[in-house]
């Protein structure tokens, strides 16, 4: 009986995980980690916009992540979390923004982007490895089929923010020192 | 068991007890106490470890980094005691395993799920704790324990305890081996001095007093005994004395009483046997005054015949005998020698009866007899006592009854109690009747011997089988008869009897023996 149960109940996560492999495992999983970032992150007292205590993640330039972020908030409680997101085209948006995640690769562009942002206090994550050296903080990396990420802790303690060694503890490499290139 | 001990055993064991059983209480608690809160030490320094790993794998947790998470428990290395640690993702019901520390090569893998997870046991602590980001729960964390260190500080403790228990009893062995002395030191010499006297039997003896606690008491009070018992024994001996001097004397004044006893039998049986000669001689009177009537009526019958005859022959001679006087004198002669004949038959009767009663008084041979004929007989011979009476005598026996049995024994009986009756009962010559009834009764005989005479008072009826009882004592009565009946009765019959009376109602005899001895 029991291991009739459990026996289903595996059937169902492994029908649940080739769900979401067909309809974009990566975007999923990367949405998680940027909810996950969230919380290793500390932002200067200052930058919480207007008492509000909510955390605004925008994205740039992909539409499934944005939609599996609204979605993933929303399966969690937004409130417990007081996270938001939203899609963004240009960085005039990014007022109010605590997490800017640039989909776009092209260096260029991000490169753009980071020096139109408003202000200080966000956090950039990016897809490429060198965009922690372009004055990114964060990027993606899949290692071996598994996604993984890179710190540039200096950027971010550039920026007012703090990262907790907890997070740094998991990323693949942590660069402290200034990165070459940046603003 | 502890009852039968000596009094110094006792004691020993006392207090060596309680010493032992106070002792293994209290080293049982102290460890027990120890194991326990050394545990929830254990327990709660286990719990900040779990705190820290837990806050620690919170970040490989949320990004699903289990070899992150892995690479953080195993700094749990520097931890030896700990020798598993996993981490379990998910809800608590659901969770699956994420992460895992095992220590050494002796240590089990993690199970997968959670529910696997045992909860602490004797020799492993386990603590629980769950992973939390921010509001959200991610997980638990197990670390598992093992108490082989609590257990040998236990053991040793353990030791040690029964190191210092066997060093208490033995100081308190010392102690109360000490003290009993004490205690048991009088009570011994109490013990022996009880032993002396009982095995001696000198009461003079005291027992030693040492102190004036109960023990004190106990050898006053049993001086105080000892003193009481020698008085008591010093009266005991005296009156002692004094009795074996009374037995002695009770013992002379008995065998002369036997003596006597013995002369007084001796005269009652001569007594007896001169009664009975008497009584024969009485009948022998008897039967010859009896015998004499018909002697005597024969004798004149016969000197009246041999007159006539003589005067006959001379009517003859002379020639002058006629034939009526021949007639006459035939007539005569017959009369005569009826009444000759008659007159001796009765004789020879009662010479016969006479000599069967006599052999029979004499002898007490056994033989059988009708019973019937047998009183008869009797009853003839005593006829000369019953001449100037008028005193009727009724036997009512079955002719065809007989018995095996002491004749002579009956007919003496027959004829003491027809004097009794004849000198008793009817004491003036008044008119009477006696009646014998004879009868069988399921192998008995029953005699019932019945006057109508005056009877006797109670006192006189109780008395009647004694000998020398009499109440005629002047007027020539010897006392005898009653009890030669009762003798006859028990020892030549092997029957019983029983006298029945009162005053003015007459007597009953009933005497009942078997038929065949």
């Amino acid at each position: 009986m029991i291991w009739g149960r459990r026996f289903c109940a595996i059937a169902l996560v492994l029908g649940l995980a080739g769900n979401t492999f067909g309809q974009g495992l990566e975007q999923r999983v990367k949405a998680a980690y940027l909810v996950n970032f969230t919380r290793f992150i500390s932002w200067p007292p200052a930058a919480i916009r207007g008492g509000e205590e909510a955390i605004d993640i925008c994205v740039v330039g992909d539409r499934d992540i944005a939609i599996a972020l609204s979605a993933l908030i929303k399966s969690k409680s937004s409130n417990d979390l007081g996270i938001r997101s939203r899609l963004i085209l240009l960085p005039e948006e990014s007022e109010g923004c605590e997490v800017l995640y640039l989909a776009d690769n092209s260096g260029e562009l991000q490169r753009y982007w980071l020096q139109k942002l408003p202000q200080d206090h966000i956090l950039t994550i990016a897809d490429n490895g060198d965009f922690i050296d372009a004055g990114g903080m964060i990027s993606f990396v899949i290692v071996s089929g598994k996604l993984r990420f890179d710190i540039n802790q200096a950027n971010i303690h550039r920026s007012g923010m703090s990262v907790s060694s907890r997070l740094l503890s998991l990323a693949r490499t942590v660069r402290r020192s200034a990165a070459k290139g940046s603003s | 068991m502890l009852r039968d001990l000596p009094i110094q055993r006792k004691i020993l064991v006392s207090i060596v007890g309680t010493v032992t059983v106070v002792l293994v209480m209290i080293e049982t608690v102290f460890v027990l106490y120890n194991w326990i809160s050394v545990r929830e030490t254990v327990q709660k320094n286990l719990l900040a470890v779990a705190e820290v790993f837990s806050l620690n794998t919170t970040a490989a947790m949320s990004f699903s980094d289990s070899q992150a998470a892995e690479e953080i428990l195993s700094s749990l290395r520097g931890m030896p005691e700990i020798h598993r640690a996993c981490l379990y993702q998910g809800e608590t019901k659901q969770a699956q395993l994420f992460a895992s520390y095992v220590r050494g090569s002796d240590a089990k893998d993690c199970p997968l799920s959670l529910l696997d997870v045992k909860a602490s046991k004797l020799q492993v602590l386990t603590v629980n704790r769950d992973v939390w980001l921010g509001s959200e729960r991610l997980g638990r964390l197990v670390i598992e324990r093992q108490l082989s260190d609590l257990w040998a500080s236990t053991r040793l403790d353990i030791m040690l305890l029964l190191l210092m228990l066997l060093l208490s009893v033995g100081i308190a062995f010392v102690i109360s081996n000490a003290l009993q002395k004490l205690i048991a030191g009088p009570i011994l010499a109490l013990l022996d001095t009880t032993r002396k006297v009982s095995l001696s039997g000198d009461y003079s003896l005291r027992a030693d007093k040492h102190g004036d606690d109960e023990v004190g008491e106990l050898i006053d009070g049993f001086n105080v005994m000892l003193s009481h018992i020698a008085t008591r024994d010093t009266d005991l001996a005296r009156a002692k004395e004094e009795l074996t001097l009374r037995i002695h004397q009770a013992d002379a004044a008995n065998t002369e009483l036997r003596k006597a006893v013995e002369d007084l039998n001796r005269t009652q049986k001569q007594l007896v046997a001169t009664e009975k000669m008497a009584s024969l001689g009485g009948l022998v009177a008897g039967v010859a005054h009896e015998v004499n009537t018909p002697v005597g009526v024969s004798v004149t019958a016969a000197s009246t015949l041999r007159a006539e005859s003589i005067e006959a022959e001379q009517a003859y001679n002379e020639g002058k005998l006629t034939g009526s006087g021949l007639k006459h004198y035939f007539e005569h002669c017959m009369q005569s020698t009826e009444i000759i004949l008659n007159n001796l038959r009765r004789a020879a009767d009662l010479v016969h009866s006479f000599k069967q009663v006599a052999v029979d008084q004499t002898s007490f041979e056994r033989r059988k007899f009708n019973l019937k004929s047998y009183f008869d007989e009797t009853l003839l011979s005593l006829r000369p006592n019953l001449k100037n009476t008028q005193i009727a005598v009724e036997i009512d026996c079955e002719a065809s009854l007989e018995a095996n049995s002491v004749p002579g024994a009956i007919s003496q009986i027959f004829t003491n109690l027809l004097m009794n009756s004849l000198m008793h009962a009817f004491p003036g010559g008044e008119a009477g009747r006696i009646r014998v009834v004879v009868t069988e009764c399921d192998g008995d005989i029953e005699i019932c011997y019945s006057d109508d005479g005056c009877g006797m008072d109670e006192e006189a009826r109780e008395k009647i089988f004694e000998p020398f009882f009499t109440t005629k004592r002047g007027a020539g009565g010897s006392g005898l008869g009653m009890h030669i009946v009762f003798n006859l009765v028990s020892q030549q019959l092997k029957g019983q009897v029983e006298v029945l009376s009162a005053v003015g109602e007459g007597t009953e005899v009933r005497i009942r023996f078997p038929s065949g001895l």
